[in-house]
């Protein structure tokens, strides 16, 4: 199995990126292609499933740190979803909960973009 | 048969890994990490939280004391005595000057000064209990301790 595999999903209006694996310094350059080529496609409204996301170190929150502002200027958003225990307490550590939109669900999260106006 | 109690005494139980210094090996050692915070006794979420730090460590020591050079010699020790686990990682490379990142305890300035790169040592920070750096003629050492909450 690879360390890290990222499936990406367009429904409407949102992107879901859907890493398997786990994202850290030896793979968070492949998360990194991703996020930036959605971005190069004006794809603006992303969600993170994490449901099969092992965990995230430095690497990978780093990454969104540094995609956020621009996604956020062009009226989009990073949010995410399905988070395992580990993953949500990295983000609770570091006070990232209030930083960003996280949902129980995938289907609220992309409910969260559609319910926004256009 | 004597009744009586067997007095506990403290062992100390030492790992050491020795390994070169590359990213693909991270994910090996942040599982032996918390491997052994569990067997200590350590809560999933602690034992998961000091593996990252461990792990934060160990990217530190490869992207910034080897400047990305892979494969320099890296050592980690994990030592457990009663409540206190230390890992020691010690290395050849330039020592880490966490100095610069003193204000990383207050988020807010984190944020704005958009300081990615000070992400894992921030993490280390606030997963373990101690984070302290030492330098000698040979070697380089950053050592971590996390204490077992009763």
């Amino acid at each position: 199995m690879p360390d890290l595999r990222i499936d990406v999903r367009s429904l409407g209006r949102v992107s879901v990126v859907e890493p398997v694996g786990f994202i850290n310094a030896h793979t968070a350059r492949d998360f990194e292609s991703v996020i930036q080529e959605l971005m190069e496609r004006k794809q603006h409204n992303i969600v993170i499933n994490c449901k099969d996301l092992a965990y995230i170190a430095s690497a990978g929150l780093g990454a969104i740190m540094g995609f956020i502002d621009q996604i956020r200027e062009n009226d989009g958003d990073i949010r995410m979803c399905s988070m395992n225990e580990t993953v949500f307490n990295i983000f609770e550590v570091l006070g990232f909960t209030h930083l960003y939109s996280i949902f129980d669900t995938e289907e609220k999260a992309i409910r969260s973009f559609e319910e926004e106006p256009k | 048969m004597s009744s009586e109690p067997v007095a506990k005494t403290r062992v100390e139980e030492t790992v050491e890994i020795h390994l070169p210094g590359m990213t693909k090996h991270l994910h090996a050692i942040r599982m032996l990490c918390s491997t052994l915070a569990e067997s200590m006794g350590f809560q999933k979420k602690d034992s998961e939280t000091a593996a990252l730090a461990v792990e934060e460590a160990l990217t530190n020591v490869i992207e910034h004391s080897y400047h990305g050079q892979e494969g320099q010699k890296m050592r980690v020790i994990f030592e457990m005595e009663g409540d206190k686990f230390t890992v020691r990682i010690l290395h050849t490379g330039d020592q880490i000057d966490d100095s610069q990142y003193v204000l990383l305890d207050d988020l807010s300035h984190f944020y704005e000064q958009k300081k990615r790169g000070g992400l894992g040592i921030l993490i280390m920070k606030r997963c373990m209990d101690e984070v302290t750096y030492k330098s000698s003629p040979d070697q380089n050492e950053c050592c971590m301790i996390k204490y077992l909450k009763k």
